[in-house]
């Protein structure tokens, strides 16, 4: 694909049908355009048949705005909202093993999860597990903190997002209107 | 039975949509699905949730193990493991609520991340079926938005 | 009623009002084969030589019908051979409903014979595809396809039946076609986007602009795509173009959208575009195109095309706008309804003076006359003499046909039936059939090259069984022509495995069919050939001999600004 000169971090919130091959589809998508997904959160939401996607992607604007118009036209996909960095909120779960032998090792941990807030939710004699919640720059600061001793494991869910204010993905629009008559006119 | 996967991938385009769809083959739900990188960028993790039989579950363990782009597959059972999910949620208030929603955020220990005049921005995180009774918690106030992250786990 | 799930697809095909399949038999479609027996009469299934002929013979019937073409195959390599069909009929947005069965639910995932991930191989080629796994939800799922591949933007779905389902009882109720919606899935859809079904979809206050725009037009210029052939708006789009008295250039897929006879039609526009289309196109200052993605072969180099005017488009898949080129102004809806609106508030325009500078360049190519052999536009010519002038052509894809859409006047959508978007070989003959079904009272033609008659000439089976008399007329040139013309263009003349210096004989594999063949290299030649095929009655192959060094002109280079025309 052409070479994306002003690519940056970009969030996609979207609501899709909870069924079979959905998940697949959406992340064809990205990948038959060359898109690498930074990271991907679904989840159920309140309405038990919809799901709810948060993708970060890195792309150009233009881009993007391509990438949501193909997302729209999904039969599957309900809403797509374009989430800009200074309206709306980030957050990630991070889950993360450390070593830490002896009473000495486990006090340092456990005084720098203190900084970051985090939980300690498991302890065994040589690990301690914690449980950190942030967006993406606090919970890296963490873990490259972390890393002067030894990390055994790291999970972490994928930026989820939310708008500022009282607007939703779903409200309505004229573009949403556009999109869904060229898919529905039955 | 419940199938929760954890998965080490290569950080690279294709590989979420070539396992996502090891179980649309099968006709399989993914319940819920996270993606977040790890402290390799070159390297991914996924945690997959599932519900099927445990024929099937095994099946799709086994196609994973398959994928070249699949470092590692760890299967994690719930007893055995700490899972946790996140959720941001926007929950609508009145003079008449607001206390009492105040007082079940802190009463699960949720953050409230913002509170504006007519909702308030909150911030959880807990086990899945925490989180579940939470939602059913702050349902009656009117959940506006809702976004959860999945469920991610690890071995205790 | 109780039926089995065979049984059950086959009342919901009537129900759709599909009295045509075409498809192949294998182990895992076996139940819906056996069913088909019972049915026989009220749904007539053609069998054709390979999965990809039927897949192209559905797509042409719903091309040249508008009406939904349907496909039955069998799991693994059935699913797989339907594939370059699916694709073909996804990339022009024709309206079919592709129905495989898998294998069985304890089969599947397992490899087992004939397995294959069909929805997965499905999934970037379809408008939406379906597996069932439950008998139950079978009749509401086929509505839901059937109710999509027609919807807004038409194209292929595909469904996937386990084979158990096809064996399994359920309780059927029949339900008319307009009460769908208020039945099964569709209500779904419906629930959904109910507040955008009841308000009027198209913006009045888009309309409005886009009239003040035209009014404020000296030299506009109008594109007829593909959209317009499928919203079936050839009426109101001529119509708008006498109104607003512009020339128009038709796309490949919008042949039949407006009266190819009208005297602004500028002929073909892009890479073998005419003079005058191509020139227009340049120099206009308002370009409204309808029901066209601005595709590489038609907006060769987005960043020049059509630089001097605002571009407005029309369709009805609002992902298409600002896709391909940067509009300066959309309207999204259905090509009839929009159209219909801009007719009712345009008032007469006149541009006389701009139409006289476009049609001071060609709109035609000419070529040299009175030649040994024959020439491209000769051959055209003559078909067009002796056919009725309501006679479909269906096409392959190469050389002739972008001869065949540069001298026939297509003037109803449907009467060319050609691979444009996604340029699949061995299209033309699987689609002819399915058009000569579609249509048994009018003629249909077939303009094939050598090479891809070649691909798919099994179907010549087909062609002799059912009794279809399909004219097929050959151009053969003995070389893939527009490799060729590339080779010759492009590569140095370095003519690497374009060459068709060998078999078969058309006369003779015509013959071995079952049917005439004819070879022609002279005017009379192919007159006489042609009065004969109409007088039998039959299908025939006519073998017409042309020049290995004829070319398609003229030319414009891939990316190229669009009046770069090449040198040839």
């Amino acid at each position: 694909m052409e070479k994306m000169t002003d690519a940056k971090r970009q969030t996609l919130a979207l609501l899709v049908d909870n069924e079979p091959g959905v998940l697949s589809q959406i992340a064809r998508l990205f990948s038959r355009k060359g898109y690498n997904i930074e990271a991907f959160a679904a989840g159920a939401t309140e309405n038990p048949g919809i799901t709810r996607i948060t993708i970060d992607v890195l792309a150009d604007d233009p881009h993007t705005e391509l990438l949501c118009n193909q997302l729209r036209k999904l039969y599957p996909v309900h809403s797509v909202k374009w989430l800009s960095v200074e309206n709306s909120i980030y957050r990630e779960l991070m889950l993360i093993k450390v070593k830490a032998e002896g009473s000495e090792q486990r006090n340092d941990v456990i005084q720098l999860a203190n900084i970051f807030r985090a939980q300690i939710i498991d302890v065994s004699p040589s690990t301690l597990t914690l449980v950190a919640t942030g967006d993406e720059d606090k919970l890296a600061g963490m873990a490259n903190i972390l890393s002067e001793f030894k990390i055994l494991e790291i999970a972490r869910t994928g930026v989820v997002a939310i708008e500022r204010g009282i607007a939703t993905i779903n409200d309505e629009s004229k573009e949403r209107g556009e999109f869904n008559y060229g898919k529905n006119v039955l | 039975m419940k199938g929760i996967f954890s998965v080490l991938v290569e950080n690279r385009d294709g590989v979420l949509s070539a396992v996502s769809g090891l179980f649309a083959r099968r006709g399989f739900n993914i319940d819920t699905l996270a993606v977040g990188e790890t402290d390799d960028h070159e390297i991914s993790s996924m945690t997959i949730t599932s519900t099927g039989d445990q024929r099937t579950i095994d099946q799709i363990e086994k196609q994973l193990n398959k994928n070249v782009d699949v470092i590692k597959v760890r299967r994690l059972t719930e007893a055995r493991s700490v899972c946790l999910e996140m959720i941001l949620t926007k929950v609508s208030y009145s003079a008449t609520t607001r206390s009492s929603l105040i007082e079940t955020c802190q009463m699960c220990g949720a953050k409230i991340i913002k509170a504006a005049p007519k909702y308030m921005l909150l911030e959880f995180h807990a086990d899945p079926e925490a989180v579940e009774d939470f939602i059913q918690l702050v349902r009656p106030y009117g959940i506006i938005e809702i976004q959860r992250t999945g469920t991610i786990a690890m071995e205790k | 009623m109780k039926l089995v799930g065979s049984e059950v697809l086959m009342e919901c095909l009537l129900e759709q009002g599909v009295d045509v399949v075409f498809g192949y038999p294998g182990g895992t479609v076996l139940n819906v084969y056996d069913s088909l027996v019972k049915y026989k009469g009220r749904i007539n299934h053609y069998l054709t030589a390979h999965e990809q002929g039927a897949s192209h013979a559905a797509d042409g019937y719903a091309r040249s019908t508008g009406k939904v073409g349907v496909v039955f195959a069998t799991s693994g390599p059935g699913a797989t051979n339907l594939t370059t069909g699916v694709a073909t009929a996804y990339m022009d947005s024709s309206p079919v409903v592709f129905i495989s069965c898998n294998v069985a639910e304890n089969l599947i995932g397992k490899d087992s014979f004939q397995e294959v991930d069909s929805t997965g191989v499905m999934l970037p080629i379809t408008k939406c595809n379906f597996q069932i796994t439950d008998v139950d939800k079978l009749a509401s799922t086929v509505r839901k396809a059937f109710a999509i591949a027609r919807s807004g933007r038409p194209g292929p779905v595909f469904i996937d039946i386990l084979k158990n389902v096809t064996a399994e009882e359920t309780e059927y109720e029949f339900v008319p076609r307009a009460e769908h919606k208020e039945k099964g899935l569709l209500e779904a859809i419906y629930e959904r986007n109910m507040p955008d079904m009841q308000k009027p979809a198209i913006d009045e206050e888009d309309i409005d602009k886009l009239v003040s725009m035209i009014e404020e037009s000296k030299k506009p210029m109008l594109i007829c795509g593909g959209g317009v052939v499928r919203g079936r708006a050839h009426e109101e789009f001529n119509y708008f173009a006498n109104l607003i008295d512009s020339p128009t250039a038709v796309t490949v897929m919008g042949g039949g959208g407006i009266n190819g006879r009208n005297p602004l039609v500028t002929g073909m526009i892009g890479m073998h575009g005419s003079q005058a289309s191509n020139i227009a196109c340049n120099e206009c200052d308002i370009l409204i195109a309808v029901g066209c993605r601005f595709s590489d072969r038609v907006a060769l180099d987005p960043e020049t095309f059509a630089s001097q005017a605002k571009i407005v488009h029309i369709d009805i898949d609002r992902s298409e706008i600002n896709k391909n080129v940067r509009t300066d102004h959309h309207i999204v809806g259905d090509a009839k309804e929009v159209l219909r609106m801009l007719n009712e508030r345009l008032s007469q325009q006149d541009h006389s003076e701009w139409k006289k500078f476009v049609f001071s360049y060609p709109t035609e190519t000419k070529y040299d006359e009175g030649g040994e052999t024959l020439n491209p536009k000769q051959v055209c010519d003559t078909i067009a003499k002796l056919m009725p002038m309501d006679t479909i052509v269906s096409t392959d894809v190469g050389q002739h046909q972008m001869w065949a859409i540069q001298h026939f006047h297509f003037d109803y959508p449907g009467q060319l039936i050609t691979s444009g978007g996604f340029g699949t070989m061995g299209f033309g003959l699987g689609a002819a059939i399915g058009a000569k079904v579609g249509n048994p009272d009018k003629s249909v033609i077939l303009v094939a090259g050598d090479g891809s008659f070649r691909m798919n000439c099994n179907e010549l089976t087909t062609v002799q069984y059912y009794g279809l008399p399909i004219i097929i007329f050959v151009f053969n040139n003995q070389t893939l022509g527009m490799v060729r013309q590339w080779q010759n263009l492009i590569y140095h003349k370095n003519f690497s495995q374009s060459d068709m210096d060998r078999g078969p004989d058309f006369v003779k594999l015509a013959d071995a069919y079952g049917l005439k063949g004819y070879r022609v290299n002279n005017q009379k030649d192919l007159e006489i050939a042609i009065e004969e095929a109409k007088a039998s009655g039959e299908g025939c192959v006519i073998d017409c001999v042309l020049d290995i060094d004829e070319m398609v002109r003229p030319m414009v280079g891939g990316g190229s600004h669009i009046t770069d025309f090449m040198k040839i």
